[in-house]
């Protein structure tokens, strides 16, 4: 009776998994390749947001691309993963002068995020923000409802109408769903589709190139794992169809970025290594600009994050040279994106004073050119 | 339909929950009523309360395996005969799946919960748990991994297989299971 029964159970398996091959996602592993955008007009780097917090902190922010213009998120509070930290926004658009910023606001709380759960789920605290690109007014953030950041989980949060409306967590790990977190922005593939940079903070720790299916739940995912350094906050830039190479942050202060390799869409990720470029244990920023040179945002001293530089590389990353100094010796300078607009125009952003505020510039392609 | 499912499986964790701390007060049956009454009305009537949601928060994903094994459990404790694990099954689970665990903080060099994305690693694994249903006679094995499966190719909760059939309070509970086995 038994056997019938299981075999009846592996009978119907069978069909399960006939149907699932079916609606497999086809996969595509290869890049993305951003066209280099024509170096023309008045070279420009402009100021278009800077922000103190009244009190406590405010630090990471990310760009949310639209279509006037951007918005800078990033999350606010007395300090960094206190049970009083919420997302807050400002929108930047361009007007026939220059850019405008709105007056900053809270975007989203976490009373409102624990609502956007179905089930309702706890959130005491949130941190990191990266643009869910598959789906327009979409973020992911980094939520945490027990312990630290080391117990953080990833959730998709649908915007709308300038509050969370539905939110659910991407299933990246098998230990309770916990300890992965989000920094750098997607990585746009050939298929149309994008791939999420995530990192794993506890124990060994590892960076994860997270492939999302058409629904928007995770389907694949890659490890940047380390032998003996602690890779977290991998920042991916695709060089060619199957190139690219993702810029890790060493957990432990090493004193330098750590870099992994894929040559294969991202299929398999070299173990991260570490790079001759000088790093406090801080994340970077980095953006193809096309032809084989790269624009990195990078604290650049490894005493400290007092520093922040721009730097250019003009052969994918071998060598280096500073084009300009953001911050010097004014507190710390940490957590910057960047991210290229529809025109061109290149957005850069970072908390400064030591997580005091954000601060974000607009420049163009012709003021590199001319660094 | 996702969020119903997790209704229920919620419910059937606050009742077990509430099951396990009341049998230490009364009777089996009259605890089990209770926990179930709890459990049911604190998922359908206290979804905004912070301790539901932090259950929530921290069960989640709930997968099939925690409500199944608490279904079981209670429809043992009313007397029907269901198959049970046995203590040699125990140790090997908590041996493996603890091996498992650790290959995602790194102490193991693999990343195994990666191919619970894929359909074939997946076919290949209920097919597998099907066998050792057939080797050793117990059904619940096999149906617990049928039952995720069909849970994850209709997009019911996660979108790894592995998280419908294993979750990480199981090792606590084994290790207690174990603990009271050899007491009693």
């Amino acid at each position: 009776m038994t056997t019938a029964f299981v075999l009846f159970l592996a009978l119907v398996s069978v069909g399960l998994s006939v149907m699932a091959w079916r609606k497999r996602e086809q996969l595509v592993w290869q890049f993305t390749i951003p066209q280099e955008p024509a170096s023309h007009g008045v070279p420009y780097f402009e100021q278009v947001f800077d922000y103190t917090a009244p009190r406590g902190q405010a630090h990471s922010p990310s760009i949310l691309k639209e279509d006037d213009g951007f918005s800078i998120l990033w999350f606010e509070g007395s300090a960094e993963a206190q049970a009083d930290v919420d997302i807050h926004a400002v929108r930047c658009v361009r007007t026939e002068e220059n850019w405008q910023a709105d007056s900053p606001a809270p975007l989203v709380t976490r009373k409102e995020l624990s609502g956007a759960f179905d089930p309702e789920q706890l959130v005491v605290t949130l941190g990191n923000t990266v643009e869910n690109e598959t789906i327009p007014q979409s973020i992911f953030a980094t939520v945490v409802s027990v312990g630290g950041w080391a117990m953080a989980s990833v959730a998709d949060l649908r915007l709308g109408h300038g509050a969370a409306q539905y939110a659910r967590k991407l299933n990246l790990s098998p230990f309770l769903n916990r300890s992965y977190l989000v920094k750098s922005p997607m990585v746009e593939m050939a298929d149309g589709s994008f791939a999420l940079p995530a990192y794993f903070e506890m124990g060994a720790t590892h960076g994860a190139f997270v492939r999302l299916g058409r629904d928007g739940r995770a389907c694949d995912l890659r490890r940047m794992a380390g032998e003996g350094e602690k890779p977290i906050q991998p920042m991916i830039v695709a060089l060619g169809p199957e190139r690219a190479i993702a810029y890790l942050r060493d957990f432990d202060p090493s004193g330098v970025l750590l870099l992994s390799r894929t040559e294969d869409g991202g299929k398999s990720w070299s173990n991260a290594e570490k790079t001759t470029l000088p790093n406090p244990s801080a994340p970077v920023a980095a953006l193809c600009i096309g032809a084989g040179r790269v624009l990195m945002a990078m604290n650049d001293d490894a005493t400290g994050a007092h520093s922040l530089s721009l730097a250019l590389s003009e052969d994918e990353g071998n060598s280096w040279r500073a084009i300009h100094t953001l911050e010097q010796n004014a507190g710390d300078a940490r957590y910057p994106m960047m991210r290229r607009l529809p025109d061109g125009e290149i957005v850069l952003t970072y908390s400064h004073g030591t997580k005091g505020g954000i601060r974000a510039f607009v420049f163009n392609q012709s003021w590199i050119d001319t660094q | 339909m996702s969020a119903r499912y997790t209704d229920i499986a919620l419910a059937c964790v606050i009742a077990w929950m509430c099951w396990g701390l009341l049998s230490l007060f009364m009777g089996g049956l009259p605890a089990l009523v209770a926990g179930a009454l709890m459990g049911g009305g604190a998922a359908t009537f206290l979804r905004h309360n912070m301790v539901v949601r932090g259950i929530m928060a921290l069960f989640d994903p709930i997968g099939i395996v925690l409500p199944l094994l608490i279904v079981g459990q209670a429809l043992r404790t009313l007397g029907l005969p269901l198959p049970e694990f046995a203590a040699l099954e125990l140790v090997l689970f908590l041996i493996l799946y603890v091996a498992f665990l650790a290959t995602v903080f790194g102490v193991v060099p693999s990343d195994p919960y990666r191919y619970g994305y894929h359909p074939k690693p997946v076919a290949v694994v209920v097919l597998l748990l099907c066998a050792y249903g057939v080797l050793t006679g117990n059904w619940m094995v096999p149906l617990i991994a049928v039952a995720g499966q069909a849970m994850w190719v209709f997009k019911i909760g996660s979108s790894n297989y592995f998280d419908h059939i294993l979750h990480a309070t199981l090792v606590p509970v084994a290790l207690v299971t174990l603990i009271a086995r050899m007491i009693w």
